[in-house]
């Protein structure tokens, strides 16, 4: 499944190689020729990438799309600094990830999901289901994470960056990156009563 | 209302993640309309703004090249007539006092 926040789980080597060539021809039709047909390719070949992770961390269907279009137009402004290091989807998320710290409209929804989950513990079963509208079990689980263990779990094992890329996305060392994971992973753990592996 | 039924094992967070693509559905023709919006505003926005500060800076600038020779024969006529005078001796004198003062002070900060 191409398109797929999930990519790198599901394309093989040589299909990503190609793709990141492509991606690199548009990038520099854009940069060279202010190209804007070549630029809404791109936007096409990567928006569900980026309109995937911000539904994940705003878990907000209209603000993400709001912040998705921003970003893409954050990225024409400057994809002159993209230096080919790297792919571009990784790139695109870094800029997601910052247009999504810079805005000034901010979800609560994870800090709602996080009281009806204590409401639930609690006791109160009316007014934790009330608040509990189509939650499913990956935002229980998020919603117990900080804003910025979220974003690298997203960025880890829902876009399939790996821990440099995570790292070039969020501008946090190697080391932090992956001591974030771990120590998610285990507030998953314990929060959850669940036996997941530390790999990180 | 039960726990997350989550595998103990990475692959089982990997499937957690996993969100379907979403359809592009208008999204990147929204985009590049809204940028070439954008562009356009841009590209316009100097031209518009030359010809604003033109219209307003007009008249006042007409004023002033009426104006300008004979202000400069006001002033080349001030400049042959102006003599030194007690005020501008002191002026100059204080001025050299400032500056050697400050020059020592500086000295002094240097070698320290």
């Amino acid at each position: 499944v191409e398109g797929g926040c999930t990519r790198r789980l599901i394309l093989n080597p040589s299909r990503e190689t190609a793709a990141c060539a492509e991606d690199r021809q548009l990038v520099s039709r854009i940069v060279v020729q202010q190209d804007t047909q070549a630029f809404g390719e791109l936007v096409g070949r990567h928006q569900s990438h980026v309109r995937n992770f911000l539904r994940r961390l705003t878990r907000d269907t209209a603000l993400a799309e709001d912040l998705a279009q921003d970003t893409f137009l954050h990225a024409w402004n400057k994809l002159h600094t993209y230096a080919g290091k790297g792919s571009v989807v990784g790139w695109l998320l870094k800029v997601a990830y910052t247009t999504f710290l810079q805005s000034k409209r901010k979800s609560n929804r994870y800090a709602e999901i996080l009281e009806s989950v204590k409401l639930e513990h609690s006791g109160d079963a009316v007014s934790a289901s009330r608040a509990q509208d189509e939650v499913t079990d990956l935002d229980r689980l998020l919603a117990v994470l900080g804003e910025e263990e979220r974003a690298i779990m997203i960025l880890f094992y829902g876009c399939g960056l790996s821990h440099r890329e995570v790292s070039e996305a969020t501008g946090k060392p190697l080391g932090t990156v992956k001591s974030l994971i771990s120590r998610a992973r285990q507030k998953i753990r314990q929060r959850f009563d669940i036996g997941v592996e530390d790999h990180a | 209302m039960p726990e997350p039924m989550i595998r103990p094992d990475d692959e089982a967070l990997r499937a957690l993640f996993f969100a379907p693509p979403i359809e592009d559905a208008g999204f990147s023709h929204r985009v590049v309309a809204r940028l070439r919006r954008q562009l356009w505003v841009r590209r316009l926005a100097v031209p518009l703004a030359a010809l604003l500060g033109l219209a307003i800076a007009f008249r006042p600038a007409l004023q002033l090249i009426e104006a300008l020779p004979q202000q400069f024969a006001a002033l080349s006529a001030g400049l042959t007539d102006a003599a030194p005078s007690q005020y501008a001796s002191w002026m100059v004198a204080s001025l050299v006092i400032t500056m050697a003062t400050f020059a020592t002070l500086i000295f002094v900060g240097v070698e320290d």
